[in-house]
């Protein structure tokens, strides 16, 4: 199925059923948009989650006005809707700073300066240490301390379920030593 | 002062540093759609990593082309999602056609025992087809314990497991993958308190499935 824009040849009245079509799958598509913003915390596009909607409708539409003749409309709404999805979540992701900016209070007058260094050293020595793991094992405990699950950890690098826990596995076992080796114990 | 375990220092389950600059609005739409060479797509990858924003960016265009998938099962797949190829190395994704996803049924054939539809079943394939309906625990269980790890049996065909510790009143105290099939440490950064705790795991199948054994209960006798 293809479809041309109102700037195209053919106009949306030569075939209203067609358009129809096409500005369901448009919905369908804002509707995703709205759901994947939603489903990594996104509070605000939960709690506006209408509005959002149509507005990514709206601009999803705007985008399909410029095109004159759209070939493959599943594959190009998608490419549409994942930079819908970029825009909205840098958007969001912006209020969210300017927020997380204006409640910042500031650090207690007791707060211990020694502590904070300490932090800040400790967090350079691990990250030296994670250097010097092999580059798979790097980037699979990198991912792992991030919080990416293992199936996460297998879809960015393309690794089998048993690859990716080995990884993780012996580059804990690598950095666990190399941590020791450096003289940084977990003392209780 | 006893020396323990060095990895318990890094902070909570979240360690981020990012480099490089976050992906431009276009790496964005090719790492999604396709179109970056493997050597740009692991740079991007690696940044996506460190950083938290570009972490929450790439859940969200998972979860999008996942629903797109469902809408448009026949549309060519991204970059987003990277699956091994026959050889095991990375590959393109190709999860829902081509030869990548022959090769994943052929694999799941080989560990599913699949009876075939001329003999009927005995008592032993339906006791076994029970049990493996079933996630089990295995320690501790109602159980006093002083320093608890966690065991289940591993379940065929999973490709990996979720591990929940919650409280006394079953409020959740951790919640996360593990690597191991078949057994977990006392989370980290979670305080061991004497008293009753409930836990269970919830094994991962292929595409999206799971399976959540029943919760266990058991008491820790001493703590810190």
């Amino acid at each position: 199925m293809s479809f041309q824009s109102s700037r195209g040849a053919a106009t949306s009245s030569d075939d209203p059923g067609r358009t129809e079509a096409f500005e369901a799958m448009v919905r369908a598509y804002a509707g995703l948009v709205r759901s994947a913003v939603a489903s990594v915390g996104g509070r605000r596009v939960t709690e506006m989650a209408e509005d959002v909607e149509q507005r990514v409708f709206l601009q999803l539409w705007r985008q399909i006005e410029n095109e004159q003749d759209i070939r493959h409309p599943a594959s190009y709404l998608c490419t549409a809707a994942v930079r819908e999805t970029v825009r909205l979540l840098k958007r969001e992701l912006a209020i969210e700073d300017r927020h997380a900016e204006v409640s910042v209070q500031p650090a207690a007058p007791t707060a211990d300066p020694h502590t904070a260094l300490e932090a800040s050293e400790l967090h350079r020595s691990i990250a030296d240490a994670i250097d010097t793991l092999s580059p798979r094992r790097r980037r699979a405990i990198r991912a792992h301390l991030a919080g990416y699950g293992v199936r996460e950890i297998m879809g960015l690098y393309g690794w089998s379920y048993n690859k990716a826990r080995n990884l993780i596995a012996r580059g804990k076992a690598d950095l666990r030593q190399t941590l020791i080796d450096r003289g940084i114990h977990g003392e209780s | 002062m006893a020396n323990r375990d060095p990895l318990l220092l890094i902070p909570g389950s979240h360690w981020q540093t990012a480099g490089g600059d976050h992906p431009s609005e276009e790496s964005w739409t090719l790492l999604a759609r396709g179109g970056l060479s493997e050597e740009n797509r692991l740079t991007i990858v690696d940044h996506i990593v460190g950083c938290p924003e570009c972490t929450r960016t790439y859940r969200a265009l998972v979860s999008l082309e996942e629903g797109a998938r469902e809408l448009h099962p026949e549309m060519p797949a991204g970059d987003l999602v990277r699956a091994p190829n026959a050889l095991g190395r990375p590959g393109t994704r190709a999860l829902f056609g081509g030869i990548s996803f022959a090769v994943a049924a052929a694999a799941l054939v080989l560990l599913v025992d699949i009876p075939r539809a001329s003999d009927p079943p005995s008592d032993a394939d339906v006791t076994r087809s029970a049990a493996a309906e079933r996630l089990t625990l295995q320690a501790p269980l109602e159980s006093a314990v002083e320093t608890p790890t966690f065991r289940w049996r591993p379940l065929d065909g999973a490709i990996g497991y979720r591990f929940e510790l919650l409280d006394a009143t079953a409020e959740p105290l951790w919640n996360g993958e593990v690597e191991s099939a078949d057994e977990h440490p006392w989370p980290a950064g979670v305080p061991m308190r004497a008293g009753r705790y409930y836990w269970r795991v919830t094994a991962l199948l292929g595409k999206g499935g799971e399976l959540t054994s029943e919760l266990a209960s058991f008491e820790i006798v001493s703590g810190p």
